[in-house]
């Protein structure tokens, strides 16, 4: 059993911690987002997408890893994926942010707590659409699972309006700045997208690359320890919301 | 007229309704609860039945999730209404390329 103590308060593997926006934490989830070396899980990944969303004015969508994984394993008809479409406003949203875990496509996703590897696909509908792909380990097997994502959306989108178009699709790799550990890959995630927001979703890949340059990769180069402080940073939110 | 809706209300809280719990499989387990009973109860027992951690279960509600101090009355869920459950997700690394992307 783990513990954590935010604002003074003990917190065992399974006591609740904050709900935030429905983004419930548990004892057990704040100690992968403190250690160093944890490996964050789809609840941490939610929490800080829902913190995002609440200071959001781009109408952008942080998609719940748990919806990614329903997308891809329980939606087994058009029913489904239309519904799904409809609910997550992709008519309207100018860009989603979807987390890409390597579970989605292995043979082992049955299992709770399955996945080794987080990355991040970023769809701009506007952009016919566009599909970028970034992965703090370059090439790894989470470029396939990003593809099959992105196919199955825009099977989704395409589900929803009156006439279909079939084509092929293609995801762009963006570079960005490799993790330096075997642990921090949700992280990166998380890094990426907070300072993406800022870019406007109808940007260049350019753009889009240049911001990355300019602020994730510019802190790690600055700083060894800034994922270290990332989650320092994460954590002592959690705690001021600690009553 | 307060005092009737009062009474709806009453009645309202002690009906039982069916929830189906769909897992990734596809299989769908059935709970008969109260519409004011907190869905936590129903997460745990189905984790127990499942044999599995309830942290390590998460449910959905048409692509939002559900949370346990909520109940079916608070979701507006009726007879019959389906939610699914996801599984938890993790990482850290990639598939044998820590050594590439190591410093």
């Amino acid at each position: 059993m783990g513990l954590v103590i935010l604002n003074g308060k003990r917190f065992e593997d399974n006591d609740f911690v904050i709900n935030f926006d429905d983004a419930c934490l548990y004892g057990r989830d704040v100690q992968l987002l403190e250690s160093s070396t944890g490996w964050l899980n789809d609840t941490c990944i939610h929490y800080y997408f829902r913190r995002l969303a609440s200071k959001d004015n781009s109408r952008s969508i942080f998609l719940d890893p748990s919806v990614v994984s329903f997308l891809m394993h329980q939606c087994d008809d058009n029913d489904d994926l239309v519904d799904i479409s409809r609910g997550y406003d992709n008519w309207t949203c100018s860009r989603l942010f979807v987390p890409i875990n390597d579970n989605l496509s292995s043979e082992n996703w049955t299992t709770p707590g399955a996945g080794t590897h987080w990355s991040l696909l970023v769809i701009v509908p506007a952009q016919s659409p566009l599909y970028l792909h970034m992965d703090s380990v370059p090439g790894s097997k989470n470029a396939l699972t990003a593809q099959a994502v992105a196919e199955k959306w825009e099977e989704a989108y395409w589900l929803t309006l009156p006439y279909q178009n079939e084509r092929a699709i293609r995801v762009q790799e963006l570079d960005v700045p490799s993790q330096r550990n075997g642990n921090d890959c949700g992280m990166h995630v998380l890094a990426a997208v907070r300072a993406l927001q800022g870019v406007e979703a109808e940007a260049s890949v350019a753009v889009y690359r240049a911001k990355l340059a300019d602020t994730l990769e510019k802190d790690l180069s600055k700083n060894t320890m800034f994922m270290k402080d990332f989650r320092r940073e994460i954590v002592d939110e959690i705690a001021s919301f600690v009553s | 007229m307060d005092v009737p809706a009062t009474t709806e209300d009453v009645k309202e809280s002690a009906e039982s309704i069916t929830v189906r719990v769909r897992d990734q499989t596809g299989e769908e387990t059935f709970f008969k609860i109260k519409k004011t009973t907190k869905m936590q109860k129903v997460f745990e027992t189905y984790a127990t039945r499942k044999g599995v951690q309830v942290n390590s279960l998460r449910f959905l509600l048409d692509g939002d999730r559900i949370t346990p101090d909520q109940t079916p009355k608070m979701l507006e869920l009726e007879d019959q209404d389906q939610i699914d459950c996801v599984l938890e997700q993790t990482g850290g690394k990639g598939h044998g390329q820590i050594g590439a992307a190591a410093q």
